[in-house]
């Protein structure tokens, strides 16, 4: 079954997360990313981390002791589903453009 | 210095309690505690901080809530105040006011879920009101027939009137759930 596509917030949570960050860095990272487009919420986050823990597309690390914050980072699966998602928005791009430039 | 207020504010008029707190709080008075009518407040530098109420599934002390709680206190929002119903509960939260009002859900399937909860709390009470006053209404017309006339127990009109409040909120929410599910078909 091909994959579903993935909400802008996950999408960029997900690319956000190829190295260890907390909550706060995901969003200032995803406002980065994004030039200031893509807002998120603190609770849209929360509820995506949460979701995305149980798909085991990232995981939570142990929490360091000098910093309350939980981290979390990309994991392999995760990796696999960006990748798919990048692919179907380069076709959806790619499709597009064709279709636009030959009208 | 503390100040109480008693106010009183339906489940279903979180926003309006919302206004009214953030209206007391560009008044000088913070929010530090709250209950189903009493609200206490602290003096506080008019407009330093602003306030939002969530409305959340689940007992104040449930490992669910203590986490998000945990996780919106490192977003910068710190919990102040809750209020407890049968298994849901609603949080006060306090974030340093910049002159922008922060959401606290920004996609389309968490702003549903969230009108969900309070549908979801308010049938069962509208329901539970609605047998209440049938069973009333039931004794009410038992004891006329038996010649006994008793006034009392057209009080019960009170939880048809409650009833009829609360579906039509209840409506008035599955409304904005269908529009932000068409919204949700066409954006996200």
């Amino acid at each position: 079954m091909p994959q579903q596509a993935l909400t802008e917030a996950v999408y960029y949570i997900l690319l956000s997360l190829q190295k260890p960050l907390h909550g706060y860095g995901i969003i200032q990272n995803v406002d980065e990313l994004s030039k200031g487009r893509v807002k998120l919420a603190p609770g849209t986050l929360y509820g995506a981390l949460n979701t995305l823990v149980e798909k085991e597309w990232i995981d939570a690390l142990p929490e360091n002791p000098e910093s309350r914050k939980k981290e979390y980072v990309l994991t392999a699966s995760g990796r696999t589903v960006l990748k798919e998602e990048i692919d179907r928005l380069s076709e959806l791009v790619d499709n597009g453009k064709r279709l636009l430039e030959e009208s | 210095m503390r100040t109480t207020f008693k106010k009183w504010f339906w489940i279903w008029q979180l926003p309006k309690e919302e206004a009214w707190i953030n209206e007391m709080a560009d008044h000088g008075y913070g929010l530090v505690a709250a209950g189903r009518i009493t609200f206490e407040f602290e003096d506080i530098d008019p407009g330093k901080y602003g306030y939002k109420e969530l409305f959340m599934k689940g007992d104040f002390s449930s490992e669910k809530i203590r986490d998000f709680l945990s996780f919106m206190e490192d977003m910068g929002f710190q919990n102040v105040a809750h209020v407890s119903y049968p298994d849901h509960t609603v949080i006060y939260l306090r974030y340093e006011n910049n002159g922008e009002v922060p959401e606290i859900y920004s996609d389309l399937d968490s702003k549903i879920e969230y009108e969900k909860t309070l549908c979801h709390f308010l049938i069962p009470l509208g329901i539970f009101n609605i047998l209440a006053w049938v069973y009333n209404m039931a004794v009410w017309i038992d004891f006329m027939i038996k010649g006994y006339p008793r006034a009392i127990q057209f009080i019960s009109f009170i939880n048809l009137a409650i009833a009829i409040m609360i579906f039509a909120k209840v409506g008035n929410k599955y409304q904005t759930i269908k529009e932000l599910k068409q919204e949700r078909a066409i954006h996200e």
